[in-house]
């Protein structure tokens, strides 16, 4: 699975293309038909619990601002709906196994939950985290079919789910479904944002 | 488009049967329409409307069920395990363009890709759109080295066809006037970016027999009145075109030639049809018609015709013929030479180099170029100076530079409000080349029937056993030391080479499998595209083909579609057929 996604991400690489990520927002329990009518959507692999520690790092990970964040767009009701329906038994049981750690390493420092952690807390124990899953992610580079680091995921899926909603793509960046014909060389002082797709 | 309905023999009876609806398929329609035969059009998948079949052409990123589309591992698993190999094809984007595997395997005795597209307009949909004339290194190519069998043909039998094909479909591009690469009818090309632009003056300066073009692509820039007048119009850099394009910016069978022959009133089209066999009269040594299979209710029909084009695509038209068995043809249809199902070739690709570029932290570009710079091929091309001592033939470059985006933060340290002022700004810039070279045609890189493992319909399937060898494997080490040097020269940092797994088919360019040659003892089809000992079955896709050059085949596959059938009105004419 994380070949797939390697071969993808390498593909749009390649080709200049970029085959991006998306995020929806709106929560969805179970499993529904797409509204498109083209699969199921699953849902609801999370416990409440774990969703208020994936809320709380998401949080951080991309923060309200003069600008809308993480919590703002869905990316908890997103990261849900990515590993109850689209990533493996597997990475399910990492981020599991990953946020039951954090919370061990919460309760070890303060005697609390890791929600309930100040924010600076938080981002001190993240930043242990973050380190460590670059540190596996270059470990890993060429070992096929090494797990990835729970933190990886959780933060990769919040820059997807971000970056790929409506108003991240619209707001924080360009996007244009239809742009019109191709203007090779502009200055970025005229487009101002980077693309979002 | 007249309804097909199923009767008395004459009203199964056309003066042309087109097998396929793809990309060769559709340009015999029109040819055959527009010339006035009454053409029925076989097609085995099922129907798709330009326009109203395109579920998700104006779908965003967040209209999607998963991430950008994804579609979950469990459904990979289950029916895309192979059409997922490309990295590419398989997300619910356009996944609906692609077979399921589960329905349609097929047996590897080596890896290969065989990614398919079962529906009218077929891989004309999807395709990479890079449009490249060949020369006459190419057609010369196996004769002057004794590689196999002489093309029957030459650039001059071609060009004025090519002509005519990308006149009328678009391509946009720009002359160069290299012999290895012979202009064309295009329409303005696409811009440069900045890097690229800068890439392009170095390098040709400093390696003279090398230039950097901007890919020649179906894409309108420039509509002709013709092309507007069936509802096609110039491409805004969407780069989302796999989707399927409304704007029919982009050529496609669906968006121009099905529109085009369906507009002469003389084109039945038949979807959901399977040819199963094409019948063959031993007495009058011909071919009278072929043997339908529905593919929804199994129903079996006979259609009846004078003139027969197989454009399936090189493995199903092979199919097709391996599966037409006759007292006459014990082996397969016009299968004397025992060649056909062999010299399967495509392009080898995924080796070349990557890089960071610094600079040009105030440029930028808008719209999302639907291709990318093109290095047309270099090496062996006649004379001592471009000679490499390791490999026979060539390759080109596909590329371009860009600017990172948002998924660069994935991969760097840190997070919070740093990381989110970063998602506003575009990254650095890098650049990729990887080459497409040529795969030279072996005897023994061949497919046949299985009869042991049957697909969805009931029907016998195809076993590949195709490998690429050392002349190829050599071509890549210099595929990344060229890349490497040229990248260097523009200044690059970071340069990277690299060299990907990659299997035959992957390249998506499968062809040669019953080639055209000169003799009929060691080649399939004649100077013509007919079958030498059925000569009104004519075949004018990717199975014709002698030779693979380095460029992409799509271009040249209309160009003998459209060249096959204007030779066989007149043979009609003449009473030869």
């Amino acid at each position: 699975m994380m070949d797939r996604r390697e071969l993808l991400y390498r593909a749009s690489m390649l080709l200049g293309s970029v085959i991006t990520a998306s995020a929806a927002s709106g929560v969805l329990a179970g499993c529904t038909t797409a509204p498109d009518g083209m699969g199921e959507v699953k849902s609801g692999f999370l416990s409440a619990e774990e969703i208020a520690t994936v809320s709380a790092m998401a949080e951080q990970i991309i923060p309200r601002t003069q600008t809308p964040g993480a919590l703002d767009v869905g990316v908890p009701a997103f990261i849900d709906r990515m590993l109850s329906g689209y990533y493996t038994d597997k990475e399910r049981g990492i981020v599991r196994a990953g946020l039951t750690s954090a919370n061990a390493d919460a309760a070890k420092l303060r005697g609390k939950s890791f929600p309930q952690l100040t924010a600076d807390e938080q981002v001190a124990l993240m930043h242990e985290y973050d380190k460590a899953q670059v540190n596996q992610t270059r470990a890993n580079a060429n070992v096929e079919g090494a797990s990835p680091h729970y933190f990886r995921l959780v933060k990769e899926l919040t820059i997807i789910g971000f970056c790929m909603s409506e108003t991240g793509a619209t707001k924080l960046m360009n996007y244009a479904q239809t742009p019109g014909p191709f203007r090779g060389d502009v200055p970025l002082s005229e487009v101002g944002k980077a693309s979002a797709l | 488009m007249t309804p097909l309905e199923q009767g008395s023999r004459e009203e199964r009876t056309f003066d042309a049967i087109v097998v396929g609806s793809g990309i060769a398929g559709g340009w015999a329609a029109k040819e055959l329409c527009e010339k006035g035969l009454k053409t029925l059009v076989l097609e085995r998948g099922r129907q798709v409307k330009h326009v109203e079949d395109y579920t998700t052409f104006s779908k965003d990123p967040w209209d999607f069920r998963y991430a950008g589309g994804r579609t979950p591992q469990d459904e990979v698993d289950k029916h895309y395990f192979k059409q997922q190999r490309t990295g590419y094809t398989v997300n619910d984007q356009w996944n609906h363009w692609f077979v399921k595997d589960d329905e349609h395997p097929y047996t590897e005795v080596n890896r290969f890709d065989w990614i398919r597209g079962y529906h009218v307009g077929g891989r004309s949909i999807t395709w990479g759109r890079q449009s490249y004339r060949w020369s006459d290194l190419d057609f010369e190519a196996n004769a002057k080295e004794g590689v196999a069998v002489d093309w029957p043909i030459r650039y001059a039998d071609l060009a004025p066809w090519y002509d005519h094909v990308e006149r009328w479909m678009g391509v946009s591009g720009s002359n160069e006037g290299l012999p290895q690469l012979p202009d064309g009818v295009f329409q303005p090309p696409m811009e440069f970016n900045v890097v690229e632009k800068s890439f392009k003056g170095k390098v040709e300066n400093k390696f003279p027999e090398r230039r950097v073009t901007m890919g020649r692509t179906a894409h309108l820039t420039k509509p002709t009145d013709e092309q507007m007048k069936i509802g096609r119009g110039t491409c805004q850099t969407r780069n989302l075109c796999m989707r399927g394009c409304s704007f029919g910016a982009y050529f496609s069978s669906n968006a121009a030639t099905l529109i085009a022959a369906d507009h002469t009133g003389n084109m039945t089209l038949a979807p959901d049809s399977i040819v199963t066999e094409v019948i063959f009269d031993q007495k009058a040594n011909k071919a009278t018609g072929v043997r339908v299979k529905n593919g929804n209710t199994g129903e079996m029909t006979e259609y009846f015709a004078k003139v027969i084009f197989l454009n399936a695509s090189a493995l199903a038209t092979t199919w097709i013929m391996l599966h037409s068995k006759s007292d006459r043809f014990p082996n397969g249809l016009g299968n004397d030479s025992d060649e056909l199902g062999r010299n399967v070739m495509d392009h080898h690709f995924l080796a070349g180099a990557q890089s960071d570029v610094d600079g040009y932290d105030d440029r930028y570009y808008a719209g999302r170029r639907p291709t990318g710079i093109y290095v047309p091929r270099f090496r062996n091309l006649g004379d001592n100076g471009t000679k490499h001592k390791d490999f026979t033939r060539g390759y080109g470059y596909q590329g371009g530079a860009s600017r990172s985006g948002w998924q660069r933060l994935v991969a760097e340290i840190g997070f919070g409000r740093e990381l989110k002022e970063e998602i506003s700004e575009p990254g650095n810039w890098t650049m990729g080349l990887t080459g497409f070279g040529e795969m030279l045609p072996y005897r023994d890189n061949r497919v046949w029937l299985n009869n042991d493992v049957k697909d969805v319909n009931g029907l016998p399937t195809l076993t590949m056993d195709v490998t690429i060898r050392q002349n190829e494997l050599n071509m890549r080490r210099d595929m990344q030391s060229a890349a490497v040097e040229m990248m260097e020269t523009a200044g690059f940092k970071n340069v990277r080479p690299y060299d990907r797994p990659y299997a035959p088919g992957l390249g998506i360019h499968e062809m040669g499998t019953a080639r055209m040659g000169r003799d009929p003892k060691t080649s399939v089809l004649n100077a013509n595209n007919q079958i030498h000992a059925c000569t009104n079955i004519y075949v004018t896709d990717g199975a014709a083909m002698t030779s693979a050059a380095c460029v992409n085949p799509s271009l040249t596959y209309m160009a003998l579609t459209v060249r096959a059938a204007d030779h066989a009105v007149n043979a009609l004419k003449r009473g030869e057929l």
